[in-house]
Protein backbone atom coordinates (compact mmCIF):
# COMPACT_ATOMS: atom_id res chain seq x y z
CA UNK A 1 0.00 0.00 0.00
CA UNK A 2 1.13 3.51 -0.73
CA UNK A 3 0.16 6.50 1.34
CA UNK A 4 -1.06 9.43 -0.70
CA UNK A 5 0.37 11.78 1.91
CA UNK A 6 3.83 10.51 0.94
CA UNK A 7 3.24 11.38 -2.70
CA UNK A 8 4.19 15.04 -2.98
CA UNK A 9 2.80 15.15 -6.51
CA UNK A 10 -0.71 14.25 -5.39
CA UNK A 11 -2.98 17.26 -4.97
CA UNK A 12 -6.27 16.39 -3.16
CA UNK A 13 -7.89 19.39 -4.81
CA UNK A 14 -7.36 17.84 -8.26
CA UNK A 15 -10.44 15.78 -9.08
CA UNK A 16 -8.92 14.18 -12.19
CA UNK A 17 -5.83 13.12 -10.26
CA UNK A 18 -8.03 11.64 -7.55
CA UNK A 19 -9.98 9.68 -10.15
CA UNK A 20 -6.77 8.31 -11.63
CA UNK A 21 -5.53 7.27 -8.19
CA UNK A 22 -8.86 5.60 -7.47
CA UNK A 23 -8.27 3.18 -10.36
CA UNK A 24 -5.10 1.78 -8.82
CA UNK A 25 -5.56 -1.65 -7.26
CA UNK A 26 -2.86 -4.26 -7.47
CA UNK A 27 0.84 -3.76 -6.96
CA UNK A 28 0.00 -0.32 -5.65
CA UNK A 29 -3.04 0.38 -3.51
CA UNK A 30 -3.27 4.01 -2.47
CA UNK A 31 -4.59 4.89 0.99
CA UNK A 32 -5.19 8.34 2.40
CA UNK A 33 -7.04 11.39 1.21
CA UNK A 34 -7.93 11.18 -2.48
CA UNK A 35 -9.98 14.32 -2.81
CA UNK A 36 -11.37 17.26 -0.89
CA UNK A 37 -13.22 20.42 -1.79
CA UNK A 38 -14.80 22.87 0.61
CA UNK A 39 -16.66 25.24 -1.71
CA UNK A 40 -19.85 23.20 -2.02
CA UNK A 41 -22.70 24.09 0.34
CA UNK A 42 -24.08 21.32 2.49
CA UNK A 43 -27.63 20.17 1.99
CA UNK A 44 -28.84 21.81 5.18
CA UNK A 45 -26.78 24.93 4.45
CA UNK A 46 -28.47 25.31 1.08
CA UNK A 47 -31.98 24.94 2.49
CA UNK A 48 -33.27 28.41 3.49
CA UNK A 49 -35.99 26.94 5.69
CA UNK A 50 -33.25 25.81 8.07
CA UNK A 51 -31.65 29.26 8.37
CA UNK A 52 -33.66 29.93 11.53
CA UNK A 53 -32.21 26.86 13.21
CA UNK A 54 -32.92 23.14 13.45
CA UNK A 55 -36.46 21.96 12.80
CA UNK A 56 -36.39 19.95 15.98
CA UNK A 57 -36.43 23.11 18.10
CA UNK A 58 -39.50 24.56 16.43
CA UNK A 59 -43.17 24.21 17.21
CA UNK A 60 -44.43 21.50 14.84
CA UNK A 61 -48.05 22.57 15.35
CA UNK A 62 -49.94 23.18 12.10
CA UNK A 63 -52.94 25.52 12.55
CA UNK A 64 -56.27 23.84 11.84
CA UNK A 65 -57.22 26.24 9.05
CA UNK A 66 -53.90 25.58 7.29
CA UNK A 67 -54.39 21.84 7.59
CA UNK A 68 -57.92 22.16 6.20
CA UNK A 69 -56.71 24.23 3.27
CA UNK A 70 -54.23 21.49 2.37
CA UNK A 71 -56.96 18.83 2.55
CA UNK A 72 -59.35 20.86 0.44
CA UNK A 73 -56.68 21.48 -2.16
CA UNK A 74 -55.78 17.83 -2.42
CA UNK A 75 -59.22 16.25 -2.23
CA UNK B 1 -18.22 2.38 30.12
CA UNK B 2 -18.99 5.84 31.35
CA UNK B 3 -22.52 7.03 31.79
CA UNK B 4 -24.21 10.37 31.62
CA UNK B 5 -23.18 13.51 29.80
CA UNK B 6 -19.43 14.05 29.81
CA UNK B 7 -17.70 17.39 29.58
CA UNK B 8 -16.06 17.62 26.17
CA UNK B 9 -12.69 18.52 27.66
CA UNK B 10 -12.75 15.47 29.92
CA UNK B 11 -13.67 12.85 27.33
CA UNK B 12 -11.70 9.63 27.29
CA UNK B 13 -11.83 6.50 25.14
CA UNK B 14 -13.79 4.80 27.93
CA UNK B 15 -16.52 7.43 27.60
CA UNK B 16 -17.04 6.43 23.97
CA UNK B 17 -17.44 2.71 24.60
CA UNK B 18 -20.92 1.24 24.46
CA UNK B 19 -22.56 -1.06 26.97
CA UNK B 20 -21.78 -4.26 25.09
CA UNK B 21 -18.54 -5.57 23.67
CA UNK B 22 -18.25 -6.26 19.93
CA UNK B 23 -19.08 -9.78 18.81
CA UNK B 24 -16.93 -9.54 15.69
CA UNK B 25 -14.64 -12.44 14.83
CA UNK B 26 -11.19 -12.33 16.44
CA UNK B 27 -8.83 -10.36 14.23
CA UNK B 28 -11.60 -8.61 12.28
CA UNK B 29 -10.67 -5.19 10.93
CA UNK B 30 -13.84 -3.69 12.39
CA UNK B 31 -12.14 -3.49 15.80
CA UNK B 32 -9.56 -1.12 14.37
CA UNK B 33 -12.21 1.11 12.82
CA UNK B 34 -14.21 1.26 16.06
CA UNK B 35 -11.14 2.30 18.03
CA UNK B 36 -10.15 4.85 15.39
CA UNK B 37 -13.58 6.49 15.40
CA UNK B 38 -13.72 6.61 19.20
CA UNK B 39 -10.24 8.10 19.29
CA UNK B 40 -11.13 10.75 16.70
CA UNK B 41 -14.21 11.82 18.69
CA UNK B 42 -12.16 12.11 21.87
CA UNK B 43 -9.41 14.09 20.14
CA UNK B 44 -11.94 16.41 18.54
CA UNK B 45 -13.68 16.74 21.92
CA UNK B 46 -17.08 16.05 20.49
CA UNK B 47 -19.36 15.20 23.43
CA UNK B 48 -21.31 11.94 23.27
CA UNK B 49 -24.70 13.60 23.46
CA UNK B 50 -24.11 15.53 20.24
CA UNK B 51 -23.24 12.43 18.19
CA UNK B 52 -25.57 9.99 16.44
CA UNK B 53 -24.24 6.78 14.94
CA UNK B 54 -26.47 5.25 12.27
CA UNK B 55 -26.12 1.93 10.48
CA UNK B 56 -27.90 -0.54 8.24
CA UNK B 57 -27.50 -4.31 8.47
CA UNK B 58 -24.37 -6.43 8.61
CA UNK B 59 -21.42 -7.14 10.90
CA UNK B 60 -20.11 -3.60 10.66
CA UNK B 61 -23.62 -2.24 11.09
CA UNK B 62 -23.56 -3.41 14.70
CA UNK B 63 -21.29 -0.42 15.21
CA UNK B 64 -23.83 1.89 16.96
CA UNK B 65 -24.27 -0.68 19.74
CA UNK B 66 -20.59 -0.45 20.58
CA UNK B 67 -20.58 3.33 20.80
CA UNK B 68 -21.74 5.43 23.76
CA UNK B 69 -23.59 7.88 21.54
CA UNK B 70 -27.13 8.14 20.31
CA UNK B 71 -27.67 5.56 17.63
CA UNK B 72 -30.04 3.94 15.19
CA UNK B 73 -29.72 0.44 13.73
CA UNK B 74 -31.90 0.83 10.67
CA UNK B 75 -32.97 -1.26 7.66
CA UNK B 76 -30.58 -2.97 5.26
CA UNK B 77 -29.04 -0.35 2.98
CA UNK B 78 -31.11 2.52 4.38
CA UNK B 79 -28.71 4.05 6.87
CA UNK B 80 -27.89 7.03 4.64
CA UNK B 81 -31.55 7.77 4.00
CA UNK B 82 -32.29 7.81 7.73
CA UNK B 83 -29.17 9.85 8.39
CA UNK B 84 -30.19 12.44 5.82
CA UNK B 85 -33.57 12.87 7.47
CA UNK B 86 -31.97 13.11 10.89
CA UNK B 87 -29.48 15.73 9.72
CA UNK B 88 -32.26 17.85 8.25
CA UNK B 89 -34.29 17.56 11.45
CA UNK B 90 -31.37 18.63 13.64
CA UNK B 91 -28.30 19.79 11.75
CA UNK B 92 -26.48 20.64 14.98
CA UNK B 93 -25.79 16.94 15.57
CA UNK B 94 -22.65 15.15 14.40
CA UNK B 95 -23.89 12.28 12.26
CA UNK B 96 -21.77 9.18 11.69
CA UNK B 97 -22.95 6.44 9.34
CA UNK B 98 -21.34 3.02 9.33
CA UNK B 99 -21.81 -0.11 7.26
CA UNK B 100 -20.25 -2.61 4.95
CA UNK B 101 -19.80 -2.99 1.21
CA UNK B 102 -22.92 -5.10 0.76
CA UNK B 103 -25.10 -2.78 2.79
CA UNK B 104 -23.71 0.41 1.28
CA UNK B 105 -22.96 -0.46 -2.33
CA UNK B 106 -25.45 -3.28 -2.94
CA UNK B 107 -28.71 -2.83 -1.09
CA UNK B 108 -28.04 0.86 -0.43
CA UNK B 109 -26.30 1.75 -3.69
CA UNK B 110 -28.96 4.26 -4.67
CA UNK B 111 -28.73 6.12 -1.35
CA UNK B 112 -24.94 6.12 -1.62
CA UNK B 113 -24.94 7.99 -4.93
CA UNK B 114 -27.58 10.52 -3.94
CA UNK B 115 -26.03 11.25 -0.57
CA UNK B 116 -22.83 12.16 -2.39
CA UNK B 117 -24.43 14.55 -4.84
CA UNK B 118 -26.52 16.20 -2.12
CA UNK B 119 -23.47 16.83 0.05
CA UNK B 120 -25.22 15.79 3.22
CA UNK B 121 -23.11 16.86 6.20
CA UNK B 122 -22.24 13.46 7.60
CA UNK B 123 -19.36 11.03 7.88
CA UNK B 124 -19.92 7.73 6.07
CA UNK B 125 -17.52 4.95 7.01
CA UNK B 126 -17.69 1.83 4.84
CA UNK B 127 -15.96 -1.25 6.19
CA UNK B 128 -15.26 -2.85 2.84
CA UNK B 129 -14.15 -6.47 3.16
CA UNK B 130 -15.37 -7.47 -0.31
CA UNK B 131 -17.88 -10.01 0.95
CA UNK B 132 -21.13 -10.48 2.85
CA UNK B 133 -19.56 -11.55 6.14
CA UNK B 134 -22.55 -11.73 8.50
CA UNK B 135 -24.20 -14.34 6.32
CA UNK B 136 -20.91 -16.28 6.29
CA UNK B 137 -19.53 -15.37 2.90
CA UNK B 138 -21.43 -14.49 -0.27
CA UNK B 139 -20.24 -12.40 -3.22
CA UNK B 140 -20.66 -8.66 -2.64
CA UNK B 141 -20.55 -5.68 -5.03
CA UNK B 142 -16.83 -5.24 -4.35
CA UNK B 143 -15.80 -8.91 -4.60
CA UNK B 144 -13.01 -9.34 -7.14
CA UNK B 145 -13.51 -11.35 -10.33
CA UNK B 146 -12.62 -14.97 -9.71
CA UNK B 147 -13.09 -14.75 -5.95
CA UNK B 148 -14.65 -17.98 -4.69
CA UNK B 149 -17.53 -17.56 -2.27
CA UNK B 150 -20.44 -19.63 -1.02
CA UNK B 151 -22.72 -18.05 -3.60
CA UNK B 152 -20.15 -18.37 -6.40
CA UNK B 153 -18.09 -21.45 -5.58
CA UNK B 154 -16.49 -21.51 -9.04
CA UNK B 155 -15.43 -17.88 -8.81
CA UNK B 156 -17.12 -14.50 -9.18
CA UNK B 157 -17.94 -13.65 -12.80
CA UNK B 158 -19.18 -10.12 -12.08
CA UNK B 159 -16.97 -7.03 -12.28
CA UNK B 160 -16.76 -5.20 -8.95
CA UNK B 161 -17.66 -1.56 -8.52
CA UNK B 162 -15.00 0.91 -7.47
CA UNK B 163 -16.39 2.84 -4.45
CA UNK B 164 -13.77 5.59 -4.60
CA UNK B 165 -14.40 6.28 -8.30
CA UNK B 166 -18.15 6.10 -7.76
CA UNK B 167 -18.01 8.57 -4.88
CA UNK B 168 -15.91 10.99 -6.91
CA UNK B 169 -18.18 10.73 -9.93
CA UNK B 170 -21.26 11.28 -7.78
CA UNK B 171 -19.86 14.50 -6.36
CA UNK B 172 -18.49 13.58 -2.93
CA UNK B 173 -16.54 16.45 -1.37
CA UNK B 174 -14.20 14.39 0.80
CA UNK B 175 -13.00 10.95 -0.24
CA UNK B 176 -10.41 8.90 1.61
CA UNK B 177 -9.37 5.29 2.09
CA UNK B 178 -7.95 3.99 5.33
CA UNK B 179 -6.55 0.70 6.47
CA UNK B 180 -8.04 -0.86 9.56
CA UNK B 181 -4.71 -2.18 10.80
CA UNK B 182 -3.51 1.41 10.98
CA UNK B 183 -5.73 2.93 13.64
CA UNK B 184 -3.71 6.09 14.00
CA UNK B 185 -4.01 6.94 10.33
CA UNK B 186 -7.65 5.94 10.15
CA UNK B 187 -8.42 8.09 13.16
CA UNK B 188 -6.56 10.98 11.58
CA UNK B 189 -8.66 10.61 8.44
CA UNK B 190 -11.88 10.56 10.41
CA UNK B 191 -10.58 13.66 12.15
CA UNK B 192 -9.83 15.33 8.83
CA UNK B 193 -13.22 14.51 7.42
CA UNK B 194 -15.06 15.80 10.46
CA UNK B 195 -12.86 18.73 11.32
CA UNK B 196 -11.90 20.25 8.01
CA UNK B 197 -14.88 19.69 5.83
CA UNK B 198 -17.68 18.13 7.84
CA UNK B 199 -18.75 16.48 4.63
CA UNK B 200 -18.82 13.02 3.21
CA UNK B 201 -16.06 10.59 3.89
CA UNK B 202 -16.11 7.45 1.79
CA UNK B 203 -13.34 5.13 2.70
CA UNK B 204 -13.21 2.04 0.58
CA UNK B 205 -11.29 0.47 3.38
CA UNK B 206 -8.93 -2.46 3.14
CA UNK B 207 -9.81 -4.88 5.81
CA UNK B 208 -7.99 -8.01 6.87
CA UNK B 209 -10.41 -10.91 6.86
CA UNK B 210 -9.00 -13.66 8.97
CA UNK B 211 -12.00 -15.79 9.51
CA UNK B 212 -14.01 -16.20 6.36
CA UNK B 213 -12.20 -15.42 3.17
CA UNK B 214 -8.60 -14.89 4.04
CA UNK B 215 -7.30 -17.03 1.20
CA UNK B 216 -9.34 -15.18 -1.37
CA UNK B 217 -8.32 -11.91 0.16
CA UNK B 218 -4.70 -12.98 0.10
CA UNK B 219 -4.95 -13.71 -3.60
CA UNK B 220 -6.26 -10.23 -4.26
CA UNK B 221 -4.09 -8.02 -2.11
CA UNK B 222 -1.32 -10.12 -0.61
CA UNK B 223 0.74 -7.20 0.59
CA UNK B 224 -2.15 -5.67 2.48
CA UNK B 225 -3.16 -8.95 4.04
CA UNK B 226 0.35 -9.94 4.99
CA UNK B 227 0.92 -6.60 6.62
CA UNK B 228 -2.32 -6.90 8.52
CA UNK B 229 -1.53 -10.40 9.70
CA UNK B 230 1.88 -9.28 10.88
CA UNK B 231 0.42 -6.42 12.84
CA UNK B 232 -2.28 -8.57 14.37
CA UNK B 233 0.27 -11.18 15.45
CA UNK B 234 2.32 -8.42 17.04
Amino acid sequence: MKKLEDDSAHDPANWMAAMEKSLLWGEEIPIGKFFERTDVPTLHGAEPVLNEGPLIHRDPHVPLDVARSFIEELM
Amino acid sequence: MATGVQRASQLTMADMKGRVDPDWCPGCGDFGVLAAVQKALVELRIPNHSVVTISGIGCSSNFPGYMNTYGMHTLHGRALAVATGLKLANHELTVLVTGGDGDGFGIGGNHFVHSMRRNVDLLYIVMDNQIYGLTTGQTSPTSRVGMKTKSMPFGNIEAPINPISLALAAGATFVARGYSAEQKKASHRADQARHRTSRLLVPGRLQPLRHLQSRQYLSVVPSACEEARGRLRA
